[in-house]
């Protein structure tokens, strides 16, 4: 790989590696922190990747590092703070959704973001590789040498795990919701 | 739990992944259609899916790209030709002169024993910065070479040098 497709390779995925790292490190300063070093590794070991599997190198290369960070961030909680203070950015889609729907909008993936981060890592990040990024569970097994009917297994444990947080998420803001009812003065 | 709404969620995953052959998807969705909380169950699955595949792509920022763009680029500038060994070299030839330069400056021809170090220094240095040139050129060369050889010739190289280094040839 030359330095103009080094480049090449860079522009078509940073977008992913950084989203990647934005959801499972919920930070922007540390997702762009491993973004790089994904691609200043990629540089380094150019001559070694074959051509054509640029693409799952970064993935995996993004897969693990993260992993790595997460392991070296002992504190859980601090992961669950920060997500308060972390905007996930606007949501897909040409239209631009009215207040109310912004902000159910926005409660939903601060629901979603929570209840993410209350998953094993690995999962998370299995999870991601196969809904966010559309990897098929061969590809995700190919790419971290691992059995196809093991990372099935992980993704569907993970997405009941998240149903689960999901729906006392949803309980937990049915309850604010009635709260805030009763607190409305009436007339 | 009943035991149809145990059988009922066993087949859930592979229902959202459209897995399911005909027959057994015609079991579920009837069961479905009799069962809120299974029904209810499986929606809320579905949208947990959807919520992860609906997840906005967060843009990365230039700057990050910029960074990555300038380390590759000095990496890249360095390995094509180190100016800073380079200069380090000459610098040090150009220091073993003052030595001998600057006390004849002042009316004072140096000892024996300052033109013998100035002199081993300089010879050092020129060392040091032919070597530098040298291997430069050779990484120059093998570079071009990595670039330009037809595949075929590189790969009759490899086999030869993996003969040369087995003790074949």
């Amino acid at each position: 790989m030359d330095a103009e497709d080094f480049q090449e390779v860079v522009r078509r995925s940073a977008d992913r590696v950084f989203s990647h790292a934005v959801y499972l490190l919920r930070s922007s300063e540390d997702a762009e922190d491993a973004t790089q070093e994904v691609f200043v590794r990629l540089w380094k070991h150019r001559n070694r990747i074959e051509r054509g599997h640029e693409a799952a190198w970064i993935m995996r290369t993004a897969h693990n590092l993260c992993l790595d960070l997460l392991r070296k961030r002992s504190a859980r909680a601090k992961r669950l703070r920060s997500w308060s203070h972390h905007d996930p950015g606007a949501a897909p889609g040409d239209g631009r959704p009215n207040p109310q729907q912004q902000y159910e909008l926005t409660r939903r993936q601060e629901s979603l973001h929570r209840a993410m981060a209350r998953l094993p890592e690995k999962i998370q990040s299995m999870l991601l590789l196969h809904y966010f990024h559309g990897m098929t569970y061969v590809s995700i097994a190919e790419m971290l040498g691992m059995h196809t009917g093991t990372v099935r297994v992980a993704v569907h444990r993970g997405k009941r795990m998240l149903r689960g947080y999901l729906a006392e998420e949803s309980e937990e803001r049915r309850h604010e919701d009635g709260m805030r009812c009763m607190q409305v003065p009436l007339g | 739990m009943k035991t149809e709404c145990a059988a009922c969620k066993s087949l859930w995953d592979d229902y959202l992944d459209g897995e399911l052959v005909s027959r057994e998807r015609a079991v579920l969705e009837a069961h479905l259609r009799a069962c809120d909380e299974c029904r209810m169950a499986l929606e809320e699955l579905s949208l947990a899916e959807e919520a992860l595949t609906q997840l906005p792509v967060q843009r990365c920022p230039d700057r990050v790209i910029d960074a990555v763009m300038h380390a590759a680029g000095a990496g890249e500038a360095r390995r094509r030709f180190p100016w800073g060994r380079l200069a380090a070299g000459l610098g040090a030839v150009a220091a073993a002169l003052l030595i001998v330069v600057l006390p004849m400056r002042h009316g004072s021809s140096p000892s024996d024993e300052e033109l013998l170090r100035a002199r081993k220094q300089a010879r050092w240095s020129l060392t040091y910065v032919v070597q530098t040139m040298n291997r430069s050129r050779d990484q120059a060369i093998e570079r071009v070479l990595e670039k330009q050889l037809h595949q075929t010739v590189k790969e009759r190289i490899s086999r030869a040098l993996a003969g040369i280094e087995g003790g074949q040839e």
